[in-house]
C-alpha cells in the first residue's frame, strides 16, 4: 500500500520540489498552497506524513498543525514543518502546536528524505 | 539509373525525399518535410496591392494562410481555378503558405549526388528560386528553394511584374 | 536520490518576480503610509520567501543578498530603524539589485555592478539599527560574516557553511537550548573521544510521545543503522497496571549500548525531534563517570556543560532550561499583544521573522561569535530587551493575516500560448456555430430553432468569458510609473506628488504589455519637461510640489488613460519654431494653439528645448502615437500655458475581438472598425465635386471631406464607381475625416481579429482579417493606414494644398505636403517600398 503525504507551502517552487521528492520516495501527494487549503484538501483522507511551511497567507502553518491535531485521524501522523535557519523559538512554537519535527531551509531532496525517514516507517 | 521511385520507404521521410508536381509541362520538386498537406481550393480572399502571384488568403482551419500561384510566380500562362485545382500547403519556419500547382505527381528519393547545382539551365523560372536540378530518367526535375520562394521579400515583390 | 532541482527553477523565478512586484508596490507606499505596518510585513515576507527558496535551489547570490536585506527589514519592523527617504532609497536600490540578481540567475546576465556598494550601504544602515540592541549586534556579526563583508572578523567562512552550521546547531534535540548547543560546540575533547566507540543511550519518551506522530521504534532503528547494538534493555518500571494502561500513551524506556564510529553529534541528530518532556542521555562509555541519575535534574549542569568538556547531553522535564524561561516570556508577550490587539482574533503571529528572542538564542549557538557566550549571558539580554519590539510585531502580523485572509484569491498560472490558443479556438467555435446555423437555415429553409439560439448564446457567453481570462489590471504599469516619478524627481530635484486612480481597471494583457513603454515615455516627459523646479513653481505662484496624476477608466468599450500634470504646459512657441525649422509648417501657416500642440506627435519634433538624459533623444511622441495606433488606440494632448498638460490615451479593451461594420465591394466583404465610423450616407449628385478635375470631395452636413474610392485604393474590379449608386462611409482616422466609397453595407457584427503577419506580412491599409460565418476570410480595414495609400493617388501637390484650404480638419493634421504626412504612416519603410509599385496598377484602375 502506498503512503500518502500532505504538502502545504505557499511557495510554488518549494511545494513542487517537496511534492516531487516525496513522490519519488513513493508517496501519494495532496497539496495545499496555504494552511486553509491544506486543511480543506485533507478532509476525509488518511495521511502518513504532513509537510508544511510555517509562514503562509490565509492560514499559517502553526494554525494548520493545531487544526490537524484536533482531528482524530491526524492524532499520530508525523507533521514536519519547514523553518528557516535556526529559529529556535519557532520550533518550540511548532512543537507546542503539535509538530513532530522540522526541516531547516535551505535543504536539498536528500536531506528532506533523511528527515522524513526519521518519522515515517 | 540512380533515381528510384520510393515505394517502400515512404513511411520514413528524410531530407532527400521530394514531392514533385507539375506546372504546365514542367516538373518541380520540394522537400517533403516542408509539406503539411495537399488540399483542394476553397474561397480565396484577395489582398489589395499585392503582386499578381499572391492570390490572397484562405481559411485553413481557422488560420489565415496566403496563397501563391506558382504559374503566375514563374510567369507562366495562368489557368482558371476549378475544383481540381490543387494547393500544396507548406510550412516554412512557423509560417504556413499555400502553393497553387497544376497537379501533384510523385514522392521521390533524390540523392545529393544526382542534384546539379542551380544554374541557368533555361528552365521556365527565375534561377533565384532554384536549389538545384535533379535528373529522373529522361525527366528533369527543378528543385525549389522554399525559403526564397515564400519569403515575401523585396525580390519576391519585384519579380511580380 | 537524484533529483534535478532545475525542474523547479521556472516556478521559483515566477514566484520571485511576484515577490519583487509586491516589494516594489509596498515600497512605493511606505513613505506616505509609514504607520501601516502591514506594508513592512509584506516586504519582509516577500524577501523572506525569496531567501528561503533561493537557498534551496542553489541561488546563493540571491540568498546572501536577501539575507542582509531581510535584516534591515527586520530592524524596521522591530522599530530599531525609522522609515525615512534615505532608507527607502536604499531599499529601492536593494530591490533593483535583487531584481538584477534574479535576472542574472534566470538568464545568465551580469550580476548588478553596484551590489557591493549596496551591501555596504545596507550594512551601514543595519549598524545603526543594531546600536540600541545589544542582542542584535551579534546577529549582525553573523550576518556580515555570511556576506563576506569586511566588517566582521571571521569572514573566511562561506555563507552556505555558516548557514549549515546555524541549522545544525538550531536542530539540536531540545529546540535550540543554548546550554546544549554550548556543550556541542566544545569540540576537541569530545570528538577525540569518538574513538571510544561505545555509547550508552537512555531514552524515556514522554507519555504523550505518540500523539506527536513520534515513534520510538524508528529512533532505535535509526540508531541501529549507526553501528551495532551491544545490548538493548527495555525498562517497564513505569508501565501502569493493565486496567490503567492507556494504549495511546508511552510508558516504556530503553537503554542501548551502541558501538559506532559516529560522533556524538550524529547520535544526537537521531533524536533531533525528541520533545522536551522526554528524557535522553547519551554517555560515552569508559570516559564518563556520570550516570543517568546524576545528569538528570542536576541543577549545576549548565555550568558543568559550559566549563568542562563534558559531552553529556540531557533533555529532561526536570531541568530548568533557558528555553522554558523564554517560553514564559513568550506567553507573557502573547498575552500583552493579545491585549494590544483586541480586535484580532488570532493572537498567533504569522511571521517567520526571527524575533530578537530567537536571534539571541541563535547567537549563543553561533560558534564563531567573537565573545564566548555562556548560556546565562545569552539568556539575560533575551529576557531584558525584546518586550517592546516583539509586542509591536505581533499585532501587525495578526492584522496582516486578517488582511490577507480577506483578499486572498486563488490563481493558477497558465502558459500564455495555451491561453491564446484557447481563446482562438473559442473564436473558431463562434464562427463554427454560426456556420452551422447558416447551413441549417439553408437545409431546413426555416428560422433558427430554440436549441440553436440557446447554443448560440452559450457560445457567445463562452467567448466573452474566454476573453476575460486575458484581462489584467493596469496596476502593475502604474506601479512602474510611480517608481519612475520617484526616481526622476529625486534626480532632477523636483518635488512631485504622484497620484494614480483606477489602477484596478482591467484590459487585455497584450494591450497592457504594449502600453507600458509609451506610458512611461509620457510620464518621463511630464516629470522632465512638464513640472517646473520648486523655485520656478514658487515664482509662478504655484505650490512647490507639482502634481502628476494618472487616471484609468472604462468608457464605451474603451479604456482611457489620462495623464495630467500641473506644470508649465507645452511651450507652443518652441514647438512652432521647431516645426518651422523642420519644414513641417511654413511661415504663412496660421495654426491655433491646439493645432500647435498636436504637432508634438509629428515625427522629428520633440518638446524638449535641450536634450536631457532623462527624455533621451530621438524617440518622441510620434513613436508614442505610432505604438498606440498599433494597438488600435489613439492619443491626444491638451495643454494650457502655465497650468499644465493632459494627455489622453484611448485603447480598445481587447485586441482579440472588435465591433465592425461589414461592407461589400463587388464580391468581397471588408470590415471597417466601428470605432472609426461616424456615419454612412448616399450622396446626392450635387454633393460630390472634383477639385481641379481630379481630387474628389463630398459635402456632408455642411462639411467638405475627401472622397476616397476604396475600390481604387485596393484595386477591386467591378465595384460601384458612381458614388450616388453606392454608399459612402464617413470615417475618422484621428487625423481627419474622409468618406469611403463602398458598394453596400451588409451589417454590423463582432469579429474575432486575426493578424496577417502570423503567416504572411503586414499589408498597408489592412489591420487584420477575420473569418466570416460562411468560413470565408474578410479583411479588416486599417483606416489610419489608408492614409498612407492616399498620397499614392495621382494628386498634384498644388491640388493637395487647395484641398487643405477647403477641408480645414484635414489641413490641421496634414500641415505639410503629402510626402510629409506619408512619414506619419505606421510603417514608413514599407510604404516607401511599396509605393512605386502600387502606383502603377492604380493608374490602370483609375
Amino acid at each position: 500500500m502506498s503512503k500518502s503525504a500532505l504538502v502545504v507551502d505557499d511557495s510554488t517552487s518549494m511545494r513542487q520540489m517537496v511534492s516531487f521528492t516525496l513522490g519519488q520516495a513513493g508517496f501519494d501527494i495532496t497539496e495545499g498552497s496555504n494552511g486553509q487549503e491544506g486543511l480543506d484538501n485533507s478532509k476525509g483522507k488518511k495521511f502518513d506524513l504532513v509537510v508544511t511551511d510555517l509562514n503562509m497567507p490565509v492560514m499559517d502553518g502553526l494554525t494548520l498543525i493545531r487544526n490537524l491535531r484536533q482531528d482524530p485521524s491526524f492524532k499520530a501522523v508525523p507533521i514536519l514543518m519547514l523553518t528557516t535557519e535556526s529559529q529556535a523559538s519557532r520550533k518550540q512554537e511548532g512543537k507546542t502546536a503539535g509538530a513532530t519535527g522540522w526541516i531547516v531551509k535551505p535543504f536539498n531532496p536528500t536531506q528532506l528524505i533523511q528527515v522524513v525517514n526519521k518519522v515515517v516507517r | 539509373m540512380t533515381l528510384e521511385m520510393n515505394d517502400e520507404g515512404s513511411l520514413t521521410p528524410d531530407a532527400s525525399q521530394y514531392l514533385t508536381f507539375t506546372l504546365k509541362e514542367e516538373e518541380f520538386g520540394i522537400e517533403i518535410l516542408r509539406v503539411q498537406e495537399i488540399k483542394g481550393i476553397s474561397h480565396i480572399t484577395p489582398i489589395p496591392n499585392m503582386p499578381e502571384h499572391i492570390k490572397g488568403v484562405m481559411n485553413l482551419r481557422g488560420a489565415v494562410v496566403p496563397i501563391i500561384d506558382l504559374r503566375s510566380k514563374f510567369s507562366m500562362p495562368e489557368t482558371p481555378y476549378n475544383r481540381f485545382t490543387v494547393i500544396i500547403v507548406v510550412t516554412i519556419g512557423d509560417k504556413i503558405t499555400g502553393l497553387v500547382v497544376d497537379a501533384v505527381s510523385d514522392v521521390l528519393n533524390i540523392e545529393g549526388s544526382n542534384i546539379e547545382p542551380a544554374d541557368k539551365l533555361g528552365v521556365g523560372c527565375d534561377a533565384y528560386y532554384l536549389s538545384g536540378i535533379a535528373k529522373n530518367g529522361e525527366r528533369l526535375i527543378t528543385l525549389l528553394d522554399m525559403e526564397k520562394l515564400v519569403s515575401f521579400d523585396e525580390h519576391d515583390l519585384q519579380t511580380a511584374t | 536520490m537524484q533529483i534535478d532541482l532545475s525542474a523547479f527553477h521556472a516556478a521559483f523565478f515566477d514566484e520571485a518576480h511576484d515577490h519583487l512586484e509586491t516589494m516594489e508596490a509596498s515600497l512605493l507606499r511606505i513613505e506616505s503610509e509609514a504607520d501601516d505596518e502591514e506594508l513592512l510585513n509584506e516586504i519582509f515576507r516577500a524577501a523572506h520567501s525569496i531567501k528561503g527558496a533561493s537557498g534551496t535551489f542553489g541561488f546563493h547570490d540571491i540568498g546572501n543578498f536577501t539575507h542582509v536585506l531581510e535584516n534591515l527589514l527586520d530592524h524596521l519592523r522591530q522599530g530599531n530603524l525609522a522609515v525615512n527617504s534615505d532608507l527607502v532609497g536604499a531599499l529601492f536600490e536593494s530591490l533593483d539589485v535583487l531584481t538584477g540578481l534574479v535576472a542574472a540567475a534566470q538568464d545568465g546576465s551580469d550580476i548588478p555592478e553596484n551590489i557591493d556598494q549596496v551591501v555596504q550601504r545596507l550594512h551601514a544602515i543595519n549598524a545603526d539599527g543594531d546600536a540600541p540592541e545589544p542582542a542584535a549586534v551579534q546577529s549582525e556579526a553573523a550576518d556580515c560574516e555570511t556576506n563576506e563583508s569586511p566588517t566582521p572578523p571571521a569572514a573566511s567562512e562561506t555563507n552556505s557553511k555558516s548557514m549549515e552550521q546555524a541549522s545544525e546547531s538550531g536542530a539540536d534535540p531540545t529546540g535550540g537550548q543554548p546550554v546544549e548547543t554550548a556543550a556541542n560546540e566544545q569540540p576537541p575533547q569530545s570528538e577525540s573521544q569518538d574513538d571510544a566507540k561505545r555509547w550508552k543511550i537512555f531514552l524515556r519518551p514522554a507519555t504523550d510521545y505518540f500523539q506527536f506522530g513520534q515513534d520510538a521504534l524508528l529512533l532505535l532503528r535509526e540508531l541501529a543503522e549507526l553501528g551495532r547494538f551491544e545490548s538493548v534493555e527495555l525498562h517497564q518500571d513505569e508501565l501502569p497496571p493493565f486496567d490503567k494502561l492507556e494504549p495511546e500513551s508511552c510508558h516504556l524506556a530503553w537503554t542501548v549500548i551502541l558501538q559506532t564510529n559516529a560522533d556524538q553529534e550524529t547520535i544526537q541528530d537521531v533524536f533531533m525531534f525528541l520533545d522536551d518532556d522526554s528524557q535522553l542521555t547519551i554517555t560515552p562509555l569508559g570516559q564518563s563517570t556520570l550516570t543517568e541519575s546524576e545528569s538528570v535534574g542536576d541543577p549545576t549542569r549548565d555550568a558543568v556543560a559550559q566549563t568542562t568538556p563534558e559531552p553529556t547531553t540531557t533533555a529532561s522535564e526536570t531541568e530548568p532550561s533557558t528555553e522554558t524561561i523564554a517560553e514564559d516570556i513568550n506567553e507573557q508577550l502573547e498575552q500583552l499583544s493579545a491585549d494590544l490587539t483586541t480586535a484580532s482574533d488570532k493572537p498567533e503571529p504569522a511571521t517567520t521573522a526571527p524575533s530578537p528572542l530567537a536571534e539571541s538564542t541563535a547567537n549563543a549557538a553561533e560558534p564563531s561569535a567573537s565573545q564566548p557566550t555562556t548560556a546565562s549571558e545569552a539568556a539575560t539580554p533575551a529576557q531584558a530587551t525584546p518586550a517592546k519590539p516583539a509586542a509591536k510585531a505581533k499585532p501587525a502580523a495578526a492584522k496582516n493575516e486578517a488582511a490577507l485572509g480577506g483578499r486572498s484569491r486563488e490563481t493558477i498560472r497558465v502558459d500564455r500560448d495555451r491561453l491564446d490558443k484557447l481563446i482562438n479556438q473559442i473564436g473558431e467555435l463562434v464562427i463554427g456555430a454560426s456556420m452551422v446555423e447558416q447551413d441549417w437555415c439553408k437545409v431546413a429553409a426555416a428560422e433558427t430553432t430554440t436549441s440553436m439560439n440557446q447554443l448560440g448564446k452559450i457560445v457567445r457567453d463562452l467567448q466573452e468569458m474566454s476573453l476575460s481570462l486575458r484581462m489584467v489590471p493596469i496596476a502593475a504599469t502604474f506601479q512602474k510609473m510611480t517608481r519612475i516619478v520617484r526616481d526622476l524627481s529625486n534626480k532632477l530635484g523636483k518635488k512631485i506628488n504622484f497620484e494614480s486612480i483606477g489602477e484596478e481597471t482591467e484590459l487585455d494583457k497584450t494591450v497592457v504589455d504594449s502600453i507600458g513603454d509609451p506610458l512611461i515615455h509620457m510620464i518621463r516627459n511630464s516629470v522632465d519637461h512638464g513640472i517646473e523646479s520648486p523655485e520656478e513653481r514658487i515664482a509662478a505662484g504655484k505650490p512647490a510640489e507639482g502634481t502628476v496624476t494618472v487616471h484609468a477608466y472604462h468608457q464605451g468599450g474603451n479604456i482611457y488613460i489620462r495623464l495630467t500634470d500641473d506644470g508649465k504646459g507645452l511651450n507652443v512657441e518652441a514647438i512652432r519654431k521647431k516645426a518651422l525649422s523642420q519644414g513641417v509648417i511654413s511661415e504663412g501657416d496660421e495654426l491655433s494653439h491646439q493645432e500647435i500642440c498636436d504637432l508634438i506627435f509629428h515625427p522629428g519634433l520633440s518638446t524638449a528645448e535641450k536634450i536631457s538624459d532623462v527624455s533621451g533623444r530621438g524617440v518622441g511622441m510620434d513613436v508614442v502615437r505610432r505604438n498606440i495606433a498599433e494597438l488600435k488606440g489613439s492619443v491626444g494632448v491638451h495643454s494650457e500655458p502655465g497650468k499644465g498638460s493632459t494627455i489622453t490615451v484611448r485603447l480598445p479593451l481587447t485586441l482579440a475581438i472588435m465591433d465592425g461594420l461589414t461592407v461589400r465591394l463587388n464580391q468581397d466583404v471588408y470590415i471597417i472598425p466601428l470605432l472609426s465610423v461616424i456615419e454612412s450616407f448616399r450622396p446626392g449628385p450635387s454633393d460630390v465635386k472634383r477639385l481641379a478635375g481630379k481630387v474628389e470631395v463630398v459635402q456632408v452636413r455642411g462639411e467638405v471631406v475627401p472622397l476616397v474610392r476604396l475600390h481604387r485604393l485596393f484595386g477591386i474590379d467591378g465595384a460601384v464607381s458612381d458614388p450616388t449608386d453606392g454608399l459612402l462611409v464617413l470615417v475618422d482616422d484621428h487625423e481627419g475625416k474622409f468618406a469611403l466609397l463602398v458598394d453596400d453595407l451588409l451589417g454590423q457584427q463582432q469579429v474575432v481579429t486575426k493578424n496577417l503577419e502570423a503567416n504572411f506580412q503586414k499589408v498597408v491599409g489592412v489591420a487584420g482579417a477575420t473569418i466570416l460565418g460562411d468560413g470565408r476570410i474578410a479583411l479588416i480595414l486599417d483606416i489610419a493606414g489608408l492614409t498612407a495609400l492616399k498620397p499614392a493617388l495621382p494628386m498634384p501637390s498644388e491640388e493637395a494644398e487647395q484641398l487643405s484650404e477647403i477641408t480645414e480638419t484635414q489641413a490641421v493634421d496634414h500641415p505639410a505636403n503629402p510626402d510629409e504626412s506619408l512619414a506619419t504612416s505606421t510603417e514608413p519603410d514599407e510604404s516607401t517600398t511599396n509605393n512605386p509599385e502600387r502606383s502603377t496598377p492604380q493608374h490602370t484602375w483609375a
